[in-house]
């Protein structure tokens, strides 16, 4: 699960987001706007927890999984 | 019984410490609150009830702890249950389409680039991009799959006109 969501801060940071780590290791997610979406322990309980949190940041606006880099080359030209 | 996830949505928005603070109260079910980017907040849960009791238990469940948090008595707006399974698959199914440049839809066609723009014009069932922009033409990968599937390929060039 650890390697999970560090992929997930990963892209959802190269995404625009903020993902910041708190004194409780707490990771607090923020979207691009700044608005804050949720809260999430940096040692999560349980895989549900996990699902709970993916599908809120899907919700939120993230898009997840990550595009293959196939994907994310088509991405890069769209966006020139 | 397999359990179900129930997803509960409110109006409203919260704070990092009431999202926390939900999510902490409901740790044994699972739970996780959070904003959605038009004005509302859902909390998402486990039950270990099927169907209709699912939401219910959900409810007066997420309910308790929205009071015990702080939040206060708020209606929900909308409840989404549904067996776990289910859910999970969901969670992994990306949201957004596979994209194919013509570079990518002539190697998944056994075609050349050229031929590709070709196609698009000899064939009125060619698939119509999804974006078009300076840098060419995107296509979804499903739509570019269905085409192949049906397409009968006429091997060899055109025979040339005669004037």
């Amino acid at each position: 699960m650890g390697d999970d969501i560090d992929k997930l801060v990963k892209w959802a940071r190269s995404q625009m987001w903020t993902v910041e780590r708190d004194g409780s290791n707490h990771y607090q997610f923020a979207n691009p706007h700044g608005d804050h979406v949720t809260d999430y322990p940096s040692t999560p309980s349980s895989q549900r927890r996990w699902h709970n949190l993916v599908a809120a940041l899907k919700k939120a606006g993230l898009r997840w999984p990550p595009p293959s880099k196939k994907e994310q080359r088509a991405q890069r030209r769209k966006e020139q | 019984m397999s359990d179900w996830n129930v997803t509960v949505t409110y109006r409203g928005t919260l704070d990092r410490e009431t999202t926390r603070a939900i999510a902490e109260a409901l740790v044994n079910r699972d739970g996780i609150a959070a904003n959605t980017p038009d004005g509302r907040f859902s909390v998402a849960i486990t039950s270990h009830f099927g169907g209709d009791k699912a939401a219910g238990d959900a409810l007066d469940t997420i309910n308790k702890a929205l009071m015990a948090s702080g939040v206060g008595s708020v209606e929900p707006i909308a409840v989404e249950a549904m067996e776990y399974d289910e859910y999970e698959r969901r969670v992994r199914e990306p949201d957004y389409p596979e994209l194919m440049s013509a570079g990518e839809v002539a190697e998944a066609l056994g075609v050349s680039r050229q031929r590709v723009h070709q196609l698009a014009v000899d064939h009125s069932d060619f698939p119509a991009p999804l974006y078009e922009l300076s840098a060419g033409k995107l296509w979804t990968a499903e739509a570019i799959r269905g085409f192949r599937h049906h397409w009968t390929r006429k091997p060899g060039r055109k025979p040339a006109r005669i004037a």
